[in-house]
């Protein structure tokens, strides 16, 4: 997630535009375009098709805004609405891609994570992240990249936190190994 | 490297289109003033024509059946306050000459809409006739409540915004250290929002 003064502006722009702002959709654009383009890009395979998803959620954003209860939790509503969106593509037109609840649940429980991945450089996890399954790369994006909490990317995500850990877990592992592996 | 500036690095790594935002500004811009559709041009005669038509009659009944009037004095001041904001809302559409269906708060309106039906199909099957005085006094409680409460939701959307206005002024003075607003629930100001654990 952005910095705290953007995730104010933020809630503040979202209640200016439920008051009838209408400019400050504009804003909220701007302050959400490159997180929410990085996220879709990493779900979506390739740059054209990520445009179009973020054009739809904007969209999207516009036409369901009136369901946004709390302006403050705008951020996750709509990266929400962003994984729907992107997921929806991909399963039209990649169904394969897809990675289910079994692929994931049939991973192998391995030993506890105790070596952090802080050592690799931010270009180094950026292209590795392609290389681990959809499902790990959209969590680790959320959490890690765009710094939602685990209930947030619980309610993006639409599964409880102790999966979220769960998935993070196996996750982070995969991203290592891969990072390893390039090194190696 | 801390692990916000990590982040940051991270994220520059693929970054939307320079024209990307443009194009989504201009879309929502659009989206948000685009002209009455032709189907909004027939709904807003649709509502513009009944609402005349209703005046005319409830004006006509009170003037000329005054023993109607005395019987069914609900269901007609219920249809003249609906025709009432039919006309608000024609006139409002029509100034604007656009619909802003994310923005026009017409929850609100519903809810009055909706309560004038219940209260003209309330008359028209019980025939209610005695107890006037406390009927008004319901009747304008009724009416009254879902105003207050959109008034009450309203209040509190400023008071919210005014906080954030302030925390956003603290934060450009340079007071970085200040916590973040509350959220909604807790009311005053907030402690910080714990941060996900670096890589």
């Amino acid at each position: 997630m952005s910095s705290s003064k953007d995730l104010v502006r933020s809630e503040l722009l979202a209640i200016r535009y439920r008051r009838g702002d209408a400019e400050a959709m504009g804003e909220l654009v701007l302050i959400w375009q490159n997180p929410l383009y990085y996220y879709v890009r990493r779900l979506v395979p390739d740059d054209e098709e990520a445009l179009d998803v973020v054009q739809d959620v904007w969209v999207l954003v516009i036409r369901r805004f009136r369901q946004l209860r709390n302006p403050a939790a705008f951020p996750a509503w709509l990266f929400k609405i962003a994984r729907s969106v992107a997921y929806g593509r991909v399963r039209r037109s990649q169904p394969q891609e897809m990675v289910t609840a079994n692929d994931l649940a049939s991973q192998e429980e391995g030993e506890e994570d105790s070596d952090p991945l802080a050592q690799f450089t931010a270009e180094r996890v950026h292209h590795g992240l392609t290389r681990v399954s959809v499902a790990h790369r959209d969590c680790l994006t959320l959490h890690f990249i765009e710094g939602f909490s685990l209930a947030e990317v619980s309610q993006i995500v639409g599964i409880p936190v102790g999966t979220v850990k769960s998935r993070l877990h196996y996750a982070k592992k995969a991203l290592r190994c891969v990072l390893e592996e390039e090194s190696s | 490297m801390n692990e916000r500036e990590r982040r940051e690095d991270i994220l520059q790594l693929d970054v939307a289109p320079e024209n990307l935002t443009d194009r989504i500004r201009q879309q929502v811009a659009d989206m948000l003033e685009k002209p009455l559709r032709l189907w909004e041009r027939l709904l807003v005669a649709l509502v513009a024509v009944s609402t005349l038509a209703g005046s005319v009659v409830i004006c006509s009944i009170l003037l000329l059946k005054t023993d109607l009037a005395a019987v069914q004095r609900f269901s007609l001041l219920a249809a003249l306050l609906l025709a009432g904001l039919g006309a608000v809302w024609c006139f409002s559409t029509l100034r604007r000459g656009v619909l802003r269906p994310a923005t026009d708060d017409v929850l609100l309106e519903g809810v009055v809409w909706a309560f004038f039906v219940v209260v003209v199909c309330w008359e028209m099957f019980l025939h209610r006739g005695e107890g006037a005085m406390t009927d008004v006094i319901a009747a304008i409680a009724l009416v009254g409540f879902p105003f207050t409460w959109g008034r009450v939701r309203a209040a509190e959307l400023r008071t919210r915004e005014t906080i954030l206005r302030i925390a956003l002024y603290s934060m450009d003075r340079g007071q970085d250290a200040a916590p973040d607003p509350a959220p909604r629930e807790s009311g005053g100001i907030a402690t910080p929002q714990p941060r996900p654990a670096p890589f």
